[in-house]
């Protein structure tokens, strides 16, 4: 390989020369340039001294010494040199650039899934990234997902349920799941809820599930005003079916959808998992997984007041009268034994409504029982004092709150409580889990970032490759190829110092410190300033990396001497071919500085956030403590209000 | 007086150490420094130099800037590093002590030929 420093109008024989004393270093091309530029360097020294020679580059060629004697020694003593060179070189061009591509893919995926999981707390479907997780059994896989080959969920918690036949954990998440969707009017439904009454007779939630699928064909043109819900009878055989399943599940003893179980049993296994990335996903299943219940009982209750509204309008006194007097006997029931997962007391909540509409129909003057009679008037006083007491406060400032400061969870949250009183103080309570959204975030932030790194790091590849294409098959051709520039360690430092720590280290100072930035943090209200700051903090680092990139090249580039008329493609495919290792460099720094400390971040997040701490005592969260004992003193208050 | 070309060889690495240390040179400025001092008797040529430079720039003991000289012509300039100059200290006692013992033999040597021309006489 040849390598073209020839200077315009030089003797040919000056080149000639130092192409054969730098023979041996052929193998590096950016030290054979260096070399024959120092020993040209040298050798016109010697033709100015000698300018009065007849022929001065003979004189000095010839006082230079036996071709020999330059190029044996110069080579043996650079071959160790070379070697450590060429493999520094191989390492930045094999090693560094698919590590940092490894690096940023896997960086992608670990914000994915966190977002993804982050996601799918506040949707229909929790479970499916967990599945991923190493270490799951296929046994836990199924439990957690069911069957992957089975797309249709309705099916595939139908195959869990066969799997298990006696477990009614899996057969009331088969049916919840069923009429979720419309998959309730199939032969396999009926067949799973005549299982269920057999299987666990005394639960309610069976027939709330069958009055709930009655009911759709039933009633039409569902209105809710200030004197309850009006509603037209489409289907007279459906309607007499709600109130046959309606019926039975307001005389069964209990109400249980099992959907705490489920989560228990999920959590048993996902808990066995210690990273943070899972205690967080597990956290925040618990603390949605208790707003689902309401999904399908609330409905069911909301109909069946109108029923019994429409059953007394119609002249069905007895049957009104007798599902009002089962309701208030399961009102008090569940009044009288509430758990403390915040389904029971929204069920209660929507009881206690129930019982009120109930009421005019039970007092009609047909035989209701001296302590049913005192029920139902307790349930109406404390319906009507609930009402009352959220009549008079109709703007909560905190679940305003809630919903913009809250960030996911809250205003999931913030959804079921819109009729609750809260307490002020867990407004404090969300001040990390909002953090913990920003943390997610930058999480994002950082992967965009090293994407484009990556990008531009390919473009500098293809760029490089093709003004090399372009100088070997131009006319004249080129025969010195574009050189790959390896930054020494002060450079190398200069770059990432600058380029990729000392921004950083401002926008965490910054973004950190609420008296700098003024940020009270919300990803809501917040994501187009994010959005803005992270752009800055990019384009920073990007300007700063490619302007020290560009200088560091354009230095070496002179320190080399290569001609003017060759600067122009050669330096571009040079500063191309050497920034891109440059830029890997950059995405792995940016990746191991960035990615431990979100990592720590959002592992004291954690553990600061009182929204993610458990409650044994009442339901999964803290969170949903708060919220049930919120309801819990404003209904006794209601109910006692001299107590 | 011609010397060996392994003699020259030897000692090319204090040389040039000893030289960049008391201030930055390049290569034709070594070359000529060096037979001025010595009066033409090492003569060295580039051969015998700049692989010496290299080898010395790769060890760490020197380090090249290219720079602009006074005549308007960029040459590349050596200048000694801290390492540079604790293996030049080393060289330099080494040297002396190899130079002592030389000079010490060589007058044991020629004052025992003395007694043993007197003696034998």
């Amino acid at each position: 390989m040849q390598t073209n420093t020839q200077g315009e109008g030089e003797d040919p024989r000056i080149a000639e020369f130092l192409n054969q004393c730098t023979e041996g270093l052929n193998v590096d091309p950016e030290l054979r340039i260096q070399t024959q530029r120092e020993l040209r360097s040298h050798l016109e020294s010697r033709m100015a001294e000698q300018a009065d020679d007849e022929d001065p580059v003979g004189a000095a060629l010839q006082a230079m010494g036996p071709v020999v004697e330059i190029a044996g020694p110069l080579q043996t003593e650079n071959v160790r040199r070379m070697k450590a060179r060429a493999m520094v070189r191989l390492a930045v061009r094999a090693v560094l650039i698919p590590a940092a591509l490894l690096v940023s893919l896997w960086l992608l995926w670990d914000a994915a899934s966190k977002a993804f999981v982050v996601m799918a707390m506040t949707n229909s479907k929790p479970l499916d990234p967990f599945v991923s997780l190493p270490g799951l059994t296929d046994e836990e896989k199924f439990i957690l997902h069911g069957d992957k080959d089975i797309p249709d969920p309705a099916e595939r918690t139908r195959a869990l349920w066969k799997h298990f036949p006696d477990d009614p954990v899996y057969l009331a998440q088969y049916l919840a799941t069923a009429a979720s969707t419309s998959s309730a009017d199939t032969p396999e439904f009926s067949e799973g809820l005549t299982a269920a009454v057999k299987l666990d007779p005394d639960n309610a939630f069976y027939h709330f599930l069958a009055a709930n699928i009655a009911a759709k064909k039933a009633f039409a043109n569902v209105e809710h005003d200030e004197n309850g819900i009006r509603l037209d009878v489409i289907d007279n055989h459906a309607a007499e079916t709600f109130y046959t399943e309606t019926l039975k599940a307001a005389n069964s003893k209990r109400c249980d959808s099992y959907r705490d179980e489920l989560a228990r049993r999920r959590l048993a296994i996902l808990g066995r998992f210690p990273s943070q990335s899972i205690e967080l996903r597990r956290e925040q299943y618990a603390a949605v997984v208790g707003t689902l219940g309401n999904n399908v009982t609330l409905p069911l209750f909301r109909f069946a007041m109108g029923y019994v509204q429409i059953l007394h309008d119609n002249g069905r006194s007895d049957e009104a009268t007798s599902l009002a007097n089962a309701f208030t006997t399961l009102s008090d029931h569940q009044l009288a034994d509430t758990g403390n997962t915040l389904i029971d007391w929204v069920t209660v909540m929507a009881l206690a409504d129930l019982t009120s509409t109930c009421l005019p129909i039970a007092s009609a003057g047909l035989p209701v029982s001296a302590p049913t009679r005192r029920k139902i008037e307790e349930a109406r006083l404390m319906s009507s004092e609930i009402h009352a007491h959220l009549d008079s406060k109709p703007d909560i400032p905190f679940l305003s709150e809630i919903k913009t400061k809250g960030g996911i969870l809250g205003a999931g949250a913030a959804d079921l409580g819109t009729s609750l009183i809260w307490d002020p103080d867990i407004r404090f309570d969300l001040t990390p889990g909002r953090w913990l959204e920003y943390v997610l975030l930058e999480r994002f932030s950082l992967v965009v970032f090293l994407s484009l790194l990556i990008v531009i790091s390919a473009w500098c590849i293809v760029r490089f490759q093709w003004i090399r294409w372009r100088r070997m098959s131009a006319p004249q051709g080129h025969s010195s190829i574009p050189l790959l520039l390896v930054p020494r360690a002060k450079e190398i430092a200069m770059v990432v110092g600058v380029g990729v720590i000392m921004p950083l280290a401002l926008y965490f100072l910054y973004s950190r410190s609420t008296a700098i930035s003024g940020r009270d943090f919300n990803a809501t209200t917040q994501i187009y300033r994010f959005v803005a700051e992270q752009i800055v903090l990019w384009i920073t680092m990007l300007g700063t990396v490619g302007m020290l990139t560009r200088r560091f090249v354009r230095n070496r580039f002179c320190q080399l001497g290569i001609s003017e008329r060759e600067e122009n493609s050669l330096y571009r495919a040079t500063l191309m071919r050497s920034a891109a290792p440059i830029l890997a460099a950059v995405a792995l720094t940016c990746a191991l500085i960035v990615h431990p400390y979100l990592d720590a971040q959002e592992s004291r997040l954690l553990k600061e956030d009182t929204m993610m701490q458990v409650d044994p005592d009442r339901g999964f969260s803290r969170f949903e403590s708060k919220m049930v004992e919120a309801i819990r003193n404003t209904m006794l208050a209601a109910k006692d209000p001299d107590e | 007086m011609k010397f060996e070309r392994d003699l020259i060889r030897s000692v090319a690495e204090p040389i040039v150490l000893k030289l960049v240390a008391e201030r930055a040179m390049y290569g034709y400025e070594i070359i000529k420094v060096v037979n001025e001092r010595t009066n033409q008797a090492f003569e060295w040529k580039e051969g015998t130099l700049y692989p010496c430079l290299h080898r010395l720039e790769g060890q760490g003991l020197i380090e090249s800037e290219w720079m602009t000289a006074e005549s308007g012509k960029d040459r590349k300039y050596y200048k000694i590093t801290r390492k540079g100059r604790a293996r030049l200290k080393e060289k330099l006692s080494e040297w002396s002590a190899f130079s002592t013992a030389m000079e010490s033999l060589f007058a044991n040597i020629i004052g025992g030929q003395r007694y043993a021309d007197e003696y034998t006489g």
